[in-house]
Protein backbone atom coordinates (compact mmCIF):
# COMPACT_ATOMS: atom_id res chain seq x y z
CA UNK A 1 0.00 0.00 0.00
CA UNK A 2 1.25 3.45 -0.84
CA UNK A 3 -0.88 5.33 1.67
CA UNK A 4 -1.13 4.82 5.41
CA UNK A 5 -3.31 6.80 7.77
CA UNK A 6 -1.67 7.19 11.18
CA UNK A 7 -3.94 7.38 14.23
CA UNK A 8 -1.22 8.99 16.35
CA UNK A 9 2.14 10.71 16.00
CA UNK A 10 3.83 7.63 17.49
CA UNK A 11 2.21 5.40 14.89
CA UNK A 12 3.43 7.77 12.19
CA UNK A 13 6.98 7.38 13.52
CA UNK A 14 6.66 3.58 13.30
CA UNK A 15 5.28 3.81 9.76
CA UNK A 16 8.15 6.04 8.66
CA UNK A 17 10.65 3.52 10.02
CA UNK A 18 8.90 0.66 8.24
CA UNK A 19 8.62 2.39 4.84
CA UNK A 20 11.95 3.90 3.81
CA UNK A 21 11.48 7.10 1.86
CA UNK A 22 7.90 7.61 3.04
CA UNK A 23 6.73 11.19 3.42
CA UNK A 24 4.47 12.66 6.05
CA UNK A 25 1.37 14.42 4.72
CA UNK A 26 -1.23 16.36 6.65
CA UNK A 27 -3.15 19.02 4.72
CA UNK A 28 -0.86 18.57 1.73
CA UNK A 29 -0.80 22.27 0.95
CA UNK A 30 2.99 22.44 0.82
CA UNK A 31 4.09 18.89 0.05
CA UNK A 32 1.68 18.25 -2.81
CA UNK A 33 2.80 21.44 -4.56
CA UNK A 34 6.46 20.57 -4.03
CA UNK A 35 6.00 17.01 -5.33
CA UNK A 36 4.17 18.21 -8.41
CA UNK A 37 6.89 20.75 -9.19
CA UNK A 38 9.62 18.17 -8.65
CA UNK A 39 7.83 15.82 -11.03
CA UNK A 40 8.97 12.77 -9.08
CA UNK A 41 6.82 9.66 -8.69
CA UNK A 42 4.61 9.85 -5.60
CA UNK A 43 6.20 8.53 -2.40
CA UNK A 44 4.54 6.31 0.15
CA UNK A 45 2.42 8.71 2.18
CA UNK A 46 1.99 8.61 5.95
CA UNK A 47 -1.09 10.72 6.61
CA UNK A 48 -1.21 12.41 10.01
CA UNK A 49 -4.10 14.74 9.20
CA UNK A 50 -6.48 12.79 11.44
CA UNK A 51 -4.02 11.52 14.06
CA UNK A 52 -6.09 11.93 17.22
CA UNK A 53 -3.49 13.44 19.52
CA UNK A 54 -2.35 15.83 16.83
CA UNK A 55 -5.69 17.49 16.14
CA UNK A 56 -6.43 18.78 19.62
CA UNK A 57 -5.89 22.15 21.22
CA UNK A 58 -5.28 21.71 24.94
CA UNK A 59 -5.86 24.74 27.14
CA UNK A 60 -4.48 25.21 30.64
CA UNK A 61 -1.29 26.43 32.28
CA UNK A 62 0.41 24.98 29.21
CA UNK A 63 -1.30 25.44 25.87
CA UNK A 64 -0.69 22.59 23.48
CA UNK A 65 -1.62 22.84 19.82
CA UNK A 66 -1.51 19.51 18.00
CA UNK A 67 0.61 19.51 14.86
CA UNK A 68 -2.37 18.60 12.69
CA UNK A 69 -4.52 21.47 13.93
CA UNK A 70 -5.57 23.49 10.89
CA UNK A 71 -5.18 27.23 10.50
CA UNK A 72 -8.97 27.42 10.32
CA UNK A 73 -9.30 25.71 13.70
CA UNK A 74 -6.88 28.19 15.26
CA UNK A 75 -8.80 31.07 13.69
CA UNK A 76 -12.02 29.90 15.29
CA UNK A 77 -10.89 28.55 18.66
CA UNK A 78 -12.64 30.48 21.41
CA UNK A 79 -10.12 29.48 24.07
CA UNK A 80 -7.30 31.26 22.24
CA UNK A 81 -9.18 34.57 22.23
CA UNK A 82 -6.82 36.00 24.86
CA UNK A 83 -4.07 35.75 22.25
CA UNK A 84 -5.77 37.33 19.23
CA UNK A 85 -2.46 37.46 17.37
CA UNK A 86 -2.67 33.70 16.85
CA UNK A 87 -6.04 33.93 15.12
CA UNK A 88 -4.91 37.03 13.23
CA UNK A 89 -1.86 35.19 11.88
CA UNK A 90 -3.83 32.04 11.08
CA UNK A 91 -6.47 34.06 9.27
CA UNK A 92 -4.13 35.69 6.76
CA UNK A 93 -2.73 32.41 5.50
CA UNK A 94 -3.97 31.59 2.00
CA UNK A 95 -7.70 31.47 1.53
CA UNK A 96 -10.37 29.44 3.28
CA UNK A 97 -9.62 26.27 1.28
CA UNK A 98 -5.94 26.34 2.26
CA UNK A 99 -6.75 27.12 5.89
CA UNK A 100 -9.19 24.22 6.09
CA UNK A 101 -6.39 21.79 5.24
CA UNK A 102 -3.07 23.48 6.06
CA UNK A 103 -1.79 22.68 9.54
CA UNK A 104 0.27 24.41 12.20
CA UNK A 105 2.77 21.55 12.12
CA UNK A 106 3.06 21.45 8.36
CA UNK A 107 3.65 25.18 8.29
CA UNK A 108 6.35 24.91 10.96
CA UNK A 109 8.14 21.97 9.32
CA UNK A 110 7.96 23.64 5.91
CA UNK A 111 10.00 26.40 7.57
CA UNK A 112 9.42 29.19 5.12
CA UNK A 113 10.96 32.38 6.48
CA UNK A 114 7.68 34.09 5.56
CA UNK A 115 5.47 31.70 7.55
CA UNK A 116 2.80 33.62 9.43
CA UNK A 117 2.10 31.58 12.55
CA UNK A 118 5.73 30.82 13.36
CA UNK A 119 6.76 34.35 14.44
CA UNK A 120 3.75 34.53 16.78
CA UNK A 121 4.59 31.15 18.31
CA UNK A 122 8.19 32.24 18.79
CA UNK A 123 7.17 35.32 20.76
CA UNK A 124 5.29 32.96 23.07
CA UNK A 125 8.52 30.98 23.67
CA UNK A 126 6.90 27.89 22.20
CA UNK A 127 8.53 24.49 22.02
CA UNK A 128 8.14 21.88 19.30
CA UNK A 129 7.16 18.48 20.67
CA UNK A 130 8.75 15.85 18.44
CA UNK A 131 7.74 12.19 18.38
CA UNK A 132 10.65 9.78 17.93
CA UNK A 133 11.11 6.02 18.17
CA UNK A 134 12.48 6.52 21.68
CA UNK A 135 9.70 8.78 22.94
CA UNK A 136 8.99 12.49 22.71
CA UNK A 137 11.56 15.29 22.79
CA UNK A 138 11.03 19.01 23.16
CA UNK A 139 12.90 21.60 21.06
CA UNK A 140 12.53 25.38 21.48
CA UNK A 141 11.04 26.79 18.31
CA UNK A 142 13.94 29.16 17.75
CA UNK A 143 16.28 26.17 17.53
CA UNK A 144 13.84 23.99 15.58
CA UNK A 145 14.18 25.92 12.32
CA UNK A 146 17.76 25.97 11.05
CA UNK A 147 17.44 27.57 7.64
CA UNK A 148 15.14 28.19 4.71
CA UNK A 149 13.03 25.05 4.54
CA UNK A 150 15.22 23.25 7.08
CA UNK A 151 14.48 21.95 10.57
CA UNK A 152 16.13 19.65 13.08
CA UNK A 153 13.49 17.00 12.44
CA UNK A 154 15.20 13.65 11.83
CA UNK A 155 14.14 11.23 9.06
CA UNK A 156 12.00 9.06 11.33
CA UNK A 157 10.65 11.84 13.50
CA UNK A 158 7.25 13.48 13.38
CA UNK A 159 6.19 16.78 14.87
CA UNK A 160 3.46 16.02 17.40
CA UNK A 161 2.55 19.41 18.82
CA UNK A 162 3.58 22.95 19.60
CA UNK A 163 3.48 23.95 23.27
CA UNK A 164 3.82 27.15 25.24
CA UNK A 165 3.11 28.31 28.76
CA UNK A 166 -0.03 30.43 28.99
CA UNK A 167 1.43 33.92 29.30
CA UNK A 168 1.09 35.79 32.62
CA UNK A 169 -1.48 38.56 33.11
CA UNK A 170 -0.47 41.84 31.56
CA UNK A 171 0.63 40.22 28.29
CA UNK A 172 -0.22 41.44 24.81
CA UNK A 173 0.77 39.87 21.49
CA UNK A 174 0.42 41.60 18.12
CA UNK A 175 0.91 40.38 14.57
CA UNK A 176 1.18 42.39 11.37
CA UNK A 177 1.63 41.19 7.81
CA UNK A 178 2.48 43.26 4.76
CA UNK A 179 1.60 42.01 1.32
CA UNK A 180 0.23 43.23 -1.97
CA UNK A 181 -3.24 41.88 -1.18
CA UNK A 182 -5.12 40.67 1.85
CA UNK A 183 -5.40 36.99 1.02
CA UNK A 184 -3.58 34.30 -0.95
CA UNK A 185 -0.33 36.15 -0.42
CA UNK A 186 3.05 35.23 1.02
CA UNK A 187 4.24 37.91 3.45
CA UNK A 188 6.49 40.62 2.09
CA UNK A 189 7.36 41.23 5.75
CA UNK A 190 5.59 40.02 8.86
CA UNK A 191 6.16 40.94 12.50
CA UNK A 192 5.07 39.42 15.78
CA UNK A 193 5.63 41.31 19.03
CA UNK A 194 4.88 40.26 22.58
CA UNK A 195 5.10 42.43 25.70
CA UNK A 196 4.41 41.59 29.31
CA UNK A 197 4.08 44.68 31.48
CA UNK A 198 4.58 44.91 35.19
CA UNK A 199 3.76 48.15 37.04
CA UNK A 200 3.65 49.88 33.68
CA UNK A 201 7.17 48.85 32.61
CA UNK A 202 8.23 46.04 30.29
CA UNK A 203 9.04 42.80 32.09
CA UNK A 204 9.21 40.54 29.00
CA UNK A 205 9.69 41.48 25.36
CA UNK A 206 9.82 39.24 22.31
CA UNK A 207 10.00 40.36 18.69
CA UNK A 208 10.11 38.11 15.62
CA UNK A 209 10.37 39.38 12.04
CA UNK A 210 9.70 37.15 9.05
CA UNK A 211 10.62 37.27 5.37
CA UNK A 212 13.80 39.28 5.90
CA UNK A 213 16.35 36.48 5.92
CA UNK A 214 16.66 32.69 5.73
CA UNK A 215 15.20 32.29 9.21
CA UNK A 216 12.87 34.42 11.31
CA UNK A 217 14.80 37.37 12.71
CA UNK A 218 15.18 37.52 16.46
CA UNK A 219 17.32 39.83 18.63
CA UNK A 220 17.57 38.43 22.15
CA UNK A 221 19.96 41.17 23.24
CA UNK A 222 17.43 43.82 22.21
CA UNK A 223 14.69 41.87 23.98
CA UNK A 224 16.79 41.68 27.17
CA UNK A 225 17.62 45.37 27.01
CA UNK A 226 13.91 46.19 26.99
CA UNK A 227 13.37 44.72 30.46
CA UNK A 228 12.51 47.60 32.79
CA UNK A 229 12.02 50.05 29.91
CA UNK A 230 8.93 52.17 29.40
CA UNK A 231 6.60 50.91 26.66
CA UNK A 232 6.51 54.23 24.81
CA UNK A 233 6.97 55.49 21.27
CA UNK A 234 10.58 56.51 21.76
CA UNK A 235 11.57 53.08 23.06
CA UNK A 236 9.75 51.33 20.25
CA UNK A 237 11.25 53.57 17.57
CA UNK A 238 14.73 52.66 18.76
CA UNK A 239 13.98 48.93 18.72
CA UNK A 240 12.41 49.15 15.27
CA UNK A 241 15.41 50.99 13.84
CA UNK A 242 17.79 48.40 15.29
CA UNK A 243 15.84 45.49 13.85
CA UNK A 244 15.64 47.20 10.48
CA UNK A 245 19.39 47.50 10.60
CA UNK A 246 19.83 43.77 11.37
CA UNK A 247 17.36 42.51 8.78
CA UNK A 248 18.88 40.86 5.69
CA UNK A 249 16.06 41.11 3.17
CA UNK A 250 16.36 40.19 -0.49
CA UNK A 251 15.04 41.74 -3.66
CA UNK A 252 12.43 39.41 -5.13
CA UNK A 253 9.29 39.46 -7.25
CA UNK A 254 7.18 40.75 -4.38
CA UNK A 255 9.29 43.64 -3.11
CA UNK A 256 12.73 45.20 -3.02
CA UNK A 257 15.13 44.67 -0.14
CA UNK A 258 15.07 48.42 0.49
CA UNK A 259 11.28 48.47 0.84
CA UNK A 260 11.34 45.46 3.13
CA UNK A 261 13.90 47.13 5.36
CA UNK A 262 11.68 50.20 5.50
CA UNK A 263 8.70 48.03 6.40
CA UNK A 264 10.58 46.44 9.29
CA UNK A 265 11.14 49.88 10.81
CA UNK A 266 7.47 50.79 10.50
CA UNK A 267 5.91 47.47 11.44
CA UNK A 268 8.05 46.62 14.46
CA UNK A 269 7.13 49.95 16.06
CA UNK A 270 3.46 49.47 15.19
CA UNK A 271 3.38 45.89 16.48
CA UNK A 272 5.05 46.87 19.76
CA UNK A 273 2.54 49.71 20.22
CA UNK A 274 -0.36 47.33 19.68
CA UNK A 275 1.19 44.71 21.96
CA UNK A 276 1.53 47.32 24.70
CA UNK A 277 -2.15 48.32 24.29
CA UNK A 278 -3.21 44.70 24.55
CA UNK A 279 -0.94 44.13 27.55
CA UNK A 280 -2.61 47.01 29.38
CA UNK A 281 -6.07 45.62 28.52
CA UNK A 282 -4.99 42.15 29.63
CA UNK A 283 -3.92 43.53 32.98
CA UNK A 284 -7.17 45.38 33.42
CA UNK A 285 -9.25 42.19 32.99
CA UNK B 1 1.20 0.36 -12.36
CA UNK B 2 -0.10 -0.17 -8.89
CA UNK B 3 -3.75 0.62 -8.28
CA UNK B 4 -5.59 0.38 -5.01
CA UNK B 5 -9.30 0.14 -4.15
CA UNK B 6 -10.91 3.31 -2.87
CA UNK B 7 -14.38 4.02 -1.52
CA UNK B 8 -15.65 7.59 -1.61
CA UNK B 9 -18.91 9.25 -0.65
CA UNK B 10 -19.70 11.88 -3.26
CA UNK B 11 -22.90 13.91 -3.22
CA UNK B 12 -24.47 11.36 -0.92
CA UNK B 13 -23.60 8.33 -3.05
CA UNK B 14 -21.03 5.64 -2.32
CA UNK B 15 -18.56 5.18 -5.14
CA UNK B 16 -16.08 2.30 -5.32
CA UNK B 17 -13.21 2.68 -7.68
CA UNK B 18 -9.52 1.98 -8.19
CA UNK B 19 -7.04 4.81 -7.64
CA UNK B 20 -3.42 5.27 -8.62
CA UNK B 21 -0.84 5.99 -5.92
CA UNK B 22 -0.71 9.73 -5.28
CA UNK B 23 -3.88 10.36 -7.30
CA UNK B 24 -5.67 13.52 -6.25
CA UNK B 25 -9.37 13.83 -5.58
CA UNK B 26 -9.59 16.25 -8.51
CA UNK B 27 -8.19 13.64 -10.87
CA UNK B 28 -10.59 10.98 -9.57
CA UNK B 29 -13.55 13.32 -10.03
CA UNK B 30 -12.71 14.48 -13.53
CA UNK B 31 -10.75 11.61 -15.07
CA UNK B 32 -12.34 8.54 -13.48
CA UNK B 33 -15.85 9.70 -12.63
CA UNK B 34 -16.23 12.21 -15.49
CA UNK B 35 -17.63 14.73 -13.03
CA UNK B 36 -16.23 17.72 -14.86
CA UNK B 37 -18.21 20.36 -12.97
CA UNK B 38 -15.17 20.73 -10.72
CA UNK B 39 -12.57 22.51 -12.82
CA UNK B 40 -8.82 22.05 -13.27
CA UNK B 41 -6.35 24.90 -13.64
CA UNK B 42 -3.30 25.77 -11.53
CA UNK B 43 -3.06 22.47 -9.61
CA UNK B 44 -1.34 24.40 -6.82
CA UNK B 45 -4.27 25.62 -4.69
CA UNK B 46 -3.81 29.19 -5.91
CA UNK B 47 -6.90 29.63 -8.08
CA UNK B 48 -9.68 27.70 -6.33
CA UNK B 49 -11.56 26.49 -9.43
CA UNK B 50 -11.21 22.95 -8.08
CA UNK B 51 -13.00 23.75 -4.82
CA UNK B 52 -15.21 21.02 -3.38
CA UNK B 53 -16.69 20.61 0.09
CA UNK B 54 -15.41 17.95 2.46
CA UNK B 55 -17.72 17.50 5.45
CA UNK B 56 -19.07 20.95 4.61
CA UNK B 57 -15.64 22.62 4.58
CA UNK B 58 -14.43 24.05 1.31
CA UNK B 59 -11.09 22.57 0.17
CA UNK B 60 -9.06 22.43 -3.04
CA UNK B 61 -9.43 19.01 -4.66
CA UNK B 62 -6.17 19.46 -6.58
CA UNK B 63 -4.08 19.00 -3.45
CA UNK B 64 -6.14 16.41 -1.61
CA UNK B 65 -5.10 12.81 -2.11
CA UNK B 66 -8.17 10.83 -3.11
CA UNK B 67 -7.33 8.44 -0.25
CA UNK B 68 -7.54 11.33 2.23
CA UNK B 69 -11.15 11.86 1.19
CA UNK B 70 -12.09 8.32 2.19
CA UNK B 71 -14.46 8.33 5.19
CA UNK B 72 -15.62 11.86 4.50
CA UNK B 73 -18.61 13.40 2.71
CA UNK B 74 -17.54 15.07 -0.51
CA UNK B 75 -19.91 17.55 -2.14
CA UNK B 76 -19.23 18.89 -5.61
CA UNK B 77 -21.03 21.50 -7.69
CA UNK B 78 -23.08 18.69 -9.22
CA UNK B 79 -24.50 17.98 -5.77
CA UNK B 80 -25.48 21.52 -4.88
CA UNK B 81 -28.75 21.48 -6.78
CA UNK B 82 -30.04 19.03 -4.18
CA UNK B 83 -29.73 21.66 -1.47
CA UNK B 84 -31.85 24.83 -1.01
CA UNK B 85 -28.81 27.01 -0.36
CA UNK B 86 -27.10 25.60 -3.45
CA UNK B 87 -30.22 26.23 -5.53
CA UNK B 88 -30.55 29.78 -4.22
CA UNK B 89 -26.93 30.47 -5.19
CA UNK B 90 -27.30 28.94 -8.65
CA UNK B 91 -30.35 31.14 -9.27
CA UNK B 92 -28.86 34.34 -7.90
CA UNK B 93 -25.57 33.91 -9.80
CA UNK B 94 -27.54 33.79 -13.04
CA UNK B 95 -29.96 36.55 -12.06
CA UNK B 96 -27.21 38.94 -10.89
CA UNK B 97 -25.10 38.52 -14.01
CA UNK B 98 -22.24 37.00 -12.01
CA UNK B 99 -21.36 34.47 -14.72
CA UNK B 100 -19.17 35.44 -17.67
CA UNK B 101 -16.92 32.68 -18.98
CA UNK B 102 -18.16 30.46 -16.18
CA UNK B 103 -14.91 28.73 -15.32
CA UNK B 104 -14.62 30.00 -11.74
CA UNK B 105 -18.31 29.64 -11.00
CA UNK B 106 -18.43 26.09 -9.62
CA UNK B 107 -15.60 26.99 -7.22
CA UNK B 108 -17.31 30.25 -6.30
CA UNK B 109 -20.63 28.55 -5.61
CA UNK B 110 -19.07 25.75 -3.57
CA UNK B 111 -17.16 28.33 -1.51
CA UNK B 112 -20.25 30.51 -1.18
CA UNK B 113 -22.31 27.52 -0.05
CA UNK B 114 -19.78 26.78 2.70
CA UNK B 115 -19.75 30.45 3.71
CA UNK B 116 -23.55 30.69 3.96
CA UNK B 117 -23.76 27.45 5.91
CA UNK B 118 -21.42 28.99 8.45
CA UNK B 119 -22.74 32.55 8.30
CA UNK B 120 -26.21 33.00 6.77
CA UNK B 121 -26.02 36.79 6.91
CA UNK B 122 -22.56 37.79 5.70
CA UNK B 123 -21.56 41.37 4.95
CA UNK B 124 -19.76 42.16 1.69
CA UNK B 125 -16.33 42.04 3.38
CA UNK B 126 -17.12 38.65 4.87
CA UNK B 127 -18.23 37.41 1.47
CA UNK B 128 -14.98 38.62 -0.06
CA UNK B 129 -12.99 36.88 2.65
CA UNK B 130 -14.95 33.66 2.20
CA UNK B 131 -14.38 33.69 -1.56
CA UNK B 132 -10.79 34.97 -1.42
CA UNK B 133 -9.48 31.55 -2.38
CA UNK B 134 -11.24 31.49 -5.77
CA UNK B 135 -9.96 33.74 -8.54
CA UNK B 136 -12.02 35.25 -11.36
CA UNK B 137 -10.44 36.87 -14.40
CA UNK B 138 -13.65 38.10 -16.00
CA UNK B 139 -16.01 39.81 -13.61
CA UNK B 140 -14.05 41.96 -11.19
CA UNK B 141 -15.98 40.10 -8.45
CA UNK B 142 -18.64 42.73 -7.77
CA UNK B 143 -21.54 40.79 -9.25
CA UNK B 144 -20.32 37.60 -7.64
CA UNK B 145 -20.47 39.31 -4.24
CA UNK B 146 -23.89 40.74 -5.19
CA UNK B 147 -25.09 37.23 -6.05
CA UNK B 148 -23.98 35.74 -2.72
CA UNK B 149 -25.65 38.59 -0.83
CA UNK B 150 -28.80 38.18 -2.95
CA UNK B 151 -28.91 34.45 -2.20
CA UNK B 152 -28.60 35.20 1.50
CA UNK B 153 -31.53 37.64 1.20
CA UNK B 154 -33.62 35.13 -0.80
CA UNK B 155 -33.02 32.41 1.78
CA UNK B 156 -33.87 34.75 4.65
CA UNK B 157 -37.13 35.72 2.95
CA UNK B 158 -38.00 32.07 2.33
CA UNK B 159 -37.17 31.18 5.90
CA UNK B 160 -39.36 33.98 7.19
CA UNK B 161 -42.44 32.60 5.43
Amino acid sequence: MTYHRATSADEAVALLARHEGARVIAGGTDIMVALRRAGTPPPVFVDVREAADSTRIGMGATIEIGAAVTHRAIERHAGLARLPALAEAARVVGGVQVRNLGTVGGNLVNASPAADLNPVLMTLDADALVATAGGKRSVPLAGFITGRGATVLGPHEVLAAVRFAAPPPGTGVAFLKAGRRRAMEIAVVNVAARLTLSNGAISTARIAVGAVGPVILRASDVEEALVGAQPDGETFAGVAAELARRAKPRDDVRASAEYRRHLVGVMVARALTRAAERAREDDAD
Amino acid sequence: MQIEPLRLTINGETVDLLARPGQTLLSVLRDDLEMTGTKTNCLEAECGVCAVAMDGMVVNACLLLARQAEGHEITTIEGLAADPVGRALQASFVRCGAVQCGYCIPGMIVAARALLADNPDPGREEIREGLAGVLCRCTGYRKIVDAVRAAADDLAREGAR
